[in-house]
C-alpha cells in the first residue's frame, strides 16, 4: 500500500522540480495502480475490503 | 480580473479544500486514533493525484492535460468511495468508522469526488481554451503547495508505520509497522 503514497510523493516532487512530463507520467501511474488495486479488490483476489 | 486568473485561482482554492480534507482525515486518524482501512487509502490517494492535477496548473499554468489528470483520479477516487459505500450499505448497518454530521467519512468521499468533478467541469468553462503562461507563485500559493506536500509525506510515513511493507490488513486495529520497528530495534519477535 504504502508504494501508491510514495509514488505521489515523487510525483508531488517531480511537478515542484518544474518536470511537467515526469510528473504527469508519475501521477498517471500513481492513479493506474489505484485503480488496479480496486479492481484487484472487487475481484476479491485482493483482500482489502472490510 | 481576466476569466484565466480567476481561473486559476479557483484551482489554488480547490488545492487548498483538498490538502484541509486531507490533514482532517489525518488529525481524525491521530486524535481518535482510528486507523484508516485499505480502501480509506486509496480514497486519499484519489485525492491526492487529483491535487497534483490542481498543482499542475498552479506551476506550469492552465492547461486541458492538468484537468485531464484531475478527472481521471477523481473518478477513480469515487470508484473506490462508491465501492466502500455499497460495502455497507445494508439498512440498519452501523457502517465503518465515524460519523461526521450525518454521513460517514467514506461518504463524504464520494461527496468531495463528485464535487471536485463538477468543480473542474466549471474550471474548464471558465478557462475555456484560453492557456495561461508559466505563472510566478505567490506566496500564499507556495505556502498552499508547501501544506499539500507535508500532508502527502505525512500519509507516506503513517501508511509505512500501518501496514510495514506489506499488505495493510482489511481491519486495522493497530500500527503493524510500527511494532516491527520496535521489535526489531528492542530485538524480541512481536
Amino acid at each position: 500500500m504504502y508504494i501508491v503514497f510514495l509514488m505521489s510523493l515523487v510525483s508531488t516532487v517531480l511537478i515542484l522540480m518544474g518536470r511537467r512530463s515526469l510528473g504527469v507520467t508519475a501521477t498517471l501511474i500513481t492513479v493506474i495502480t489505484t485503480a488496479v488495486m480496486l479492481y484487484l479488490d472487487m475481484t476479491t483476489k485482493l483482500q482489502i475490503s472490510l | 480580473m481576466n476569466l484565466s486568473r480567476f481561473a486559476y485561482q479557483l484551482n489554488a482554492l480547490a488545492l487548498l479544500i483538498i490538502t484541509l480534507i486531507l490533514a482532517g482525515a489525518f488529525a481524525e486518524q491521530l486524535y481518535f486514533g482510528e486507523l484508516p482501512c485499505p480502501l480509506c487509502l486509496l480514497q486519499r490517494v484519489g485525492l491526492m493525484a487529483a491535487g497534483l492535477g490542481f498543482m499542475l496548473n498552479l506551476r506550469f499554468g492552465l492547461h486541458p492535460l492538468h484537468y485531464g489528470v484531475t478527472l481521471i483520479a477523481a473518478l477513480v477516487g469515487a470508484a473506490t468511495s462508491a465501492r466502500q459505500v455499497l460495502l455497507h450499505i445494508i439498512p440498519d448497518g452501523m457502517g465503518y468508522g465515524k460519523v461526521f454530521f450525518g454521513l460517514h467519512l467514506y461518504t463524504w468521499s464520494f461527496v468531495s469526488f463528485v464535487s471536485i468533478l463538477f468543480g473542474v467541469g466549471v474550471l474548464l468553462m471558465i478557462s475555456g481554451s484560453a492557456h495561461s503562461s508559466t505563472p510566478k507563485l505567490t506566496r500564499w500559493i507556495k505556502l498552499i503547495v508547501g501544506l499539500f506536500l507535508l500532508v502527502v509525506f505525512a500519509n507516506l510515513v503513517s501508511t509505512l508505520l500501518e501496514c510495514g511493507l506489506s499488505e495493510c490488513p482489511s481491519d486495522p486495529t493497530k500500527y503493524l509497522g510500527l511494532e516491527k520497528i520496535r521489535s526489531w530495534i528492542s530485538g524480541v519477535k512481536p
